[in-house]
């Protein structure tokens, strides 16, 4: 888990650059006071999908999935080790 | 169009305000827009009830505020009820409206208002006040002639010699009537918008087309990607207005989601759409993207794709063309190409002029930049194209090919590229700059900022900072690269393309260089 929040940490920087923000780093503030807009949140999405290998169904594309690193995180995980059975 | 309706064409003295009047007297239950924001109950207000609250809140501007004909007013306008209720009843009280971002930094808000006289500021989130039941009877408030001035909008830049776009009840009336024609928009239709207020495309598509048409206009309070799919199926309107970038964000998006049967298309203005989005969205869901062109100098659109085009035809103007097409001129709107003061043949590129009822009288107060604009009474655009006809269509179609002038689109904002730059040199640690614009998939264009600098003029963000009072928040550069020297040629022009391409940046469409291109 711990090195999947590592690479989420990093790509959600890499977005919140992209905005022109620069935030906390903590694994718990809103995606949204990084400086994330709705936009970004889906170029994150795209991003995330790409670096993980993983595909998000519908049902996890949703403000809960994306509201921090952490859950982001936990998604990804989730995702991550279903693909792996 | 109903024999009735047909009979109840608009006046040819017509204002936004008799638009709405008379929407209120035709058809006073009817909804005229349902303003949704996320979660929060959605609020519907008829066109009876936005005439009564209009015509109350302009009464208290007039008497209390001693708003008068001529005067300006700025409106901090966001995508709700009491926004539009500010701008419909400045416009009443034969005011100007200058429309401002609240998103904008307070610097620029300030420099704004200030170049432009502005009496006072109306917040669009605070709630309207109104002093009676806003009963017509009761208003004292003179009417306003149709050549008057309606709208400014801002359009590009931060400082006072920003060029300020002046749009006149006659231009508001001429693109909604247009547009609702176009469009085929009828009574009681639904078209949904998320575009905020503040721009042109806002207001003149989601306010004033279902004024000219008596549709229902559903405004989003901001583009939300999660919650979108459920907008289109809860409101099923027959059109939804977008941008490029959010018909990107759609397709990565909707993975089990359809677009509901009753949308007939998606329309795409405010930055140019890529043949990659037109093709998915119609392999996907046989949805066409419908795509319109105009400037805020041309009011909002002043060409669009046809409505009813032939497969055949779509195939060739969009899905199979390697630039897809902006469409036809809109009606009471010409388009002409021209290289100097030639006009040219379909298939060659030259710079698009336009003329006719939706084209702008001046920019606020800057009579030699409304010079420069014209040429032959047609306005320049500044953008490239060339015009080609199609098999069921009886007017040319237009394709853009890159812009004349330096200025970059983001998000669907102009920023001027020789602004930022005249930013970055007004600091003396900035020997010279060059701000280069490069394609973004999230932002059509994102700016790259080249520095020579004597001495350390400090880090990215440092010089973020420094540009972020004055310039939208998107344009402000992500990238800063340093050079020693900033190459010039002998007359000390930089050539932006050549630079680029020496820094091993993707090539950009604007700017385009063509003779004596304006």
């Amino acid at each position: 888990m711990a090195s999947i929040m590592a690479m989420v940490e990093s790509l959600v920087a890499e977005a919140a650059g992209h905005a022109g923000a620069e935030g906390p780093s903590e694994a718990d503030t809103p995606l949204r006071e990084r400086g994330l807009d709705s936009l970004s949140v889906v170029a994150l999405m795209v991003s995330v999908e790409s670096a993980f290998g993983v595909w998000f169904p519908s049902h996890l594309i949703n403000h809960e999935t994306f509201t921090s690193v952490r859950t982001l995180s936990a998604v990804v995980q989730g995702l991550a080790t279903e693909e792996s059975l | 169009m109903s024999y009735r309706e047909a009979k109840q064409r608009l006046p040819a003295e017509a204002t936004v305000i008799t638009m709405l009047r008379r929407r209120a007297e035709l058809m006073p239950e009817a909804p005229y827009l349902t303003f949704v924001d996320g979660m929060a109950e959605p609020e519907t207000v008829t066109f009876g009830e936005m005439y009564r609250r209009t015509v109350a809140h302009a009464e208290v501007l007039a008497e209390d505020f001693d708003v008068t004909r001529g005067d300006t007013v700025g409106l901090l306008a966001s995508n709700n009820a009491q926004s539009t209720v500010k701008l419909l009843a400045i416009l009443t009280c034969g005011a100007r409206c200058l429309m401002l971002s609240p998103n904008d930094p307070a610097e620029r808000l300030r420099m704004i208002t200030a170049a432009h006289h502005t009496r006072l500021t109306l917040v669009g989130d605070d709630p309207e006040v109104s002093a009676s039941d806003g009963s017509p009877q009761n208003s004292a408030v003179p009417p306003v002639g149709r050549a008057e001035d309606a709208i400014l909008f801002s359009t590009s830049g931060s400082t006072a010699a920003s060029k300020m776009v002046v749009q006149t009840h006659a231009n508001a009336v001429a693109n909604a009537s247009a547009f609702s024609r176009h469009h085929g928009l009828r009574r009681g239709q639904r078209i949904m918008g998320f575009l905020p207020i503040h721009h042109a495309n806002g207001v003149h598509t989601t306010l004033f087309a279902p004024l000219a048409s008596g549709a229902h206009g559903i405004l989003l309070r901001a583009f939300e990607p999660f919650g979108y799919h459920q907008s289109l199926n809860r409101y099923r309107p027959r059109i939804a207005s977008a941008v490029p970038s959010v018909l990107d964000a759609l397709l990565d998006v909707w993975r089990d989601e359809r677009p509901p049967a009753t949308l007939d298309y998606f329309l795409s203005a405010a930055a140019p759409l890529s043949g990659h989005t037109v093709r998915e969205m119609y392999r996907r869901y046989r949805l066409r993207i419908v795509q319109g062109y105009g400037l805020s100098e041309t009011t909002n659109f002043s060409t669009t794709l046809p409505i009813d085009l032939l497969d055949a035809d779509y195939h060739a103007a969009m899905l199979d063309a390697e630039i897809p097409s902006v469409g036809v001129p809109l009606r009471d709107c010409e388009i002409g190409i021209f290289q100097g003061d030639t006009r040219v043949s379909p298939g060659v590129v030259g710079e698009v002029r336009m003329r006719g009822k939706s084209v702008f009288p001046r920019y606020d107060g800057n009579p030699e930049e409304t010079a420069l604009a014209f040429r032959g009474g047609w306005f320049c655009s500044g953008d490239l194209g060339y015009q080609f006809p199609t098999e069921g269509n009886s007017e040319l179609h237009l394709v853009l090919t890159g812009r004349a002038k330096n200025v970059a689109k983001v998000r669907g904002e102009a920023v001027s590229l020789e602004e930022m730059e005249r930013a970055l040199l007004a600091r003396p640690d900035i020997r010279d700059a060059v701000v280069l614009s490069v394609p973004s998939r999230l932002d059509g264009e994102e700016l790259v900022a080249v520095i020579a600098a004597d001495n350390d003029p400090g880090s990215d963000s440092a010089l973020r900072k420094r540009l972020a009072g004055s310039f939208p928040r998107h344009a402000v550069p992500k990238r800063f690269i340093r050079l020693d020297h900033i190459p010039r040629t002998a007359t000390g022009k930089v050539q932006r393309d050549e630079l680029a391409r020496r820094l091993a940046l993707p090539p950009s469409k604007a700017p385009v260089q063509v003779e004596d291109a304006g």
